[in-house]
């Protein structure tokens, strides 16, 4: 009896799932093309077009107008739509642009007006012609990310351009960090923000994804340990507690600006290195210049601090030898003497 | 210096404020510099939180620079300037003897045959703890100075000169914690004859069976010229 029930039930669903669409009389695609697709009957030039082709070919191509276009229930739809709202399948994604810079800035509900506001999923994703992720991410898509973000961002990404990474990801160098590589993607959030990845206290584990281990240097002919030498300096050890200012790697090197220590006009070219520590020591602009930051004490690399670092761990294990052998050897003649 | 209790005054209150004021300094700077060398560590992260974060971290450390330099200016007026301080350091100069002395307590604890070594009013341990005492707050208060006053120093010190103050700062601040806390604490704690602690350094004084026993060329002097003037 249980089982025929729930067969019963099954049935039901079954039936009104398949009716209820035409039950509705929801538009279809190409209910929706007849209007916005290229055999259009309307010649009214304001009706935005589609070419028929392009939402089939996007990542979306099994989706229906409607999904995306809420609201509406009969044609021909009144106007203004609802705002597409990516959020009702990418919760997730939805979840941490919110609080991003971008999905904080307030809308304003008028559509021409938020258009003008900050980025939005379609401004970086496209609309109709969105691709999967993978393929977002791919060599051939991910070095044109920079030119995304230039859109609004004009300024940022010619100096960006310009600095060492830019022109490794200009000459098509997959590797090279662009744009989302050292701001997030949905989460990306001002510098101000103690959680940004370019935040203060966060850029050095930014920047040490690239600038610490073997990989990329080996393969790009980098130097290793950018992160670990600067975390053994008084800056370092400051940074990691996160309230006092001192110098994280932007500061010296620049942000998007970052130039190779060859290049005359980089912040760590010897002949400006004094004045980029003299920003915040006055007076070293001429005693630091040229001289060299961030070294691992190797005997080779600075032998002074070799040695006295050496110094002191012999001087005192010897030392401690000694002061545990003068205690052994007073303790066992106190000993011997009292039983004597 | 003797009062009538039978007991005799080896370190005048005076003097006695000024190891207590050593001590307060000394552990302040011991315990805010190391939680700075071991930041990365869970006890250094623990600790820094304990002084109240990395600003107070130095601003703590700072403090008790301040206190250990006035109170140096002060001990080496005290060693030049008043004749009891000048006696003082007089009587704790090192000296060929006090490496003898060494060796022979060695032999006597190792079972060998040695003349049993007569200390004077400092032994060849409060010795070296004096001096090197001296030696590292000379070093500390130096180097810490420079380190303090960073963007001077760096820019009159090449920078590798500057590089070498930091480790010889936070080496020699590991040193001293060696020595405080290994040595200084067995010597006037635990060792054997003054366990759980020797007062000398609250009271001032020994009595004259102690002076007798651990300083006896100093109690010669004190007792036996007197005796031999009753006699007289």
């Amino acid at each position: 009896m249980r089982s025929r029930d729930t067969l019963s039930v099954l049935f039901l669903i079954l039936v009104f799932a398949g009716i209820c669409p035409a039950w509705a009389a929801e538009p279809t695609n190409s209910d929706c093309l007849e209007c916005h697709g290229e055999a259009s009957r309307s010649d009214d030039p304001k009706i935005p077009r589609l070419e028929s082709q392009t939402l089939p070919g996007s990542v979306h191509g099994n989706l229906t107008c409607i999904e995306c276009h809420a609201g509406i229930a009969s044609l021909p739809h009144s106007k203004p739509l609802q705002r597409t709202d990516c959020s009702s399948c990418h919760e997730k994604q939805a979840d941490a642009y919110r609080l991003s810079v971008h999905g904080l800035r307030p809308f304003t509900g008028d559509i021409e007006r938020d258009a003008e506001e900050a980025a939005k999923c379609v401004d970086c994703h496209g609309t109709h012609d969105t691709q999967p992720v993978a393929l977002f991410r791919a060599p051939s898509h991910r070095l044109d990310i920079p030119d995304r973000c230039g859109e609004c961002h004009p300024d940022i990404a010619t100096t960006y351009r310009k600095s060492v990474h830019g022109q490794a990801a200009g000459a098509g160098t997959v590797d090279a960090p662009i744009c989302t590589d050292c701001h997030g993607e949905h989460t990306i959030t001002s510098p101000s923000d103690p959680t940004s990845r370019v935040a203060p206290r966060n850029i050095p584990t930014t920047c040490a994804a690239c600038h610490e281990g073997e990989s990329f240097a080996s393969k790009y002919g980098l130097q290793t340990r950018r992160f670990s030498t600067y975390l053994s300096s008084y800056h370092g050890v400051v940074n990691r507690y996160g309230k006092m200012a001192v110098a994280n790697c932007a500061s010296c090197h620049g942000v998007h600006d970052i130039r190779p220590s060859v290049d005359p006009q980089s912040a760590i070219h010897p002949d400006n290195l004094g004045n980029t520590c003299g920003a915040c020591h006055p007076g070293v602009e001429e005693s630091l210049a040229g001289v060299r930051i961030h070294v691992e004490p190797t005997p080779e690399s600075s032998r002074g601090m070799y040695y006295v670092r050496t110094f002191y761990t012999y001087f005192i294990g010897i030392l401690m030898i000694c002061f545990v052998a003068y205690i052994t050897i007073e303790i066992y003649g106190t000993l011997r003497r009292r039983r004597s | 210096m003797k009062d009538p209790g039978g007991k005799v005054l080896r370190f005048t209150l005076n003097e006695r404020f000024q190891h207590l004021a050593l001590m307060i300094c000394v552990v302040l700077l011991v315990i805010t510099g190391l939680s700075l060398r071991f930041a990365d560590t869970w006890l250094g992260r623990a600790v820094i939180s304990l002084e109240g974060g990395i600003e107070a971290r130095g601003v703590l450390h700072r403090l008790g620079a301040i206190g250990l330099i006035l109170l140096s200016a002060y001990h080496f007026l005290y060693v030049v300037f008043t004749e009891r301080g000048h006696n003082q350091l007089m009587a704790i100069r090192p000296a060929g003897r006090d490496f003898r002395d060494l060796l022979a307590t060695m032999k006597i604890n190792l079972g060998m045959n040695s003349a049993v070594p007569r200390f004077d009013r400092f032994d060849f341990r409060q010795k070296f703890q004096y001096w090197a005492v001296g030696l590292g707050v000379f070093s500390m208060v130096f180097t810490g100075l420079v380190l303090w006053f960073e963007s001077p120093s760096m820019a009159v010190l090449p920078k590798w000169v500057f590089d070498l103050t930091q480790v010889i700062h936070s080496s020699e601040g590991l040193l001293i914690f060696v020595v405080l806390f290994l040595w200084h604490i067995y010597d006037a704690h635990l060792r054997p004859g003054v366990f759980p602690m020797d007062h000398t350094w609250l009271t001032g004084r020994l009595t004259k069976e102690e002076l007798h026993e651990r300083h006896p060329r100093e109690y010669e002097r004190l007792f036996d010229a007197e005796e031999e003037e009753v006699e007289k």
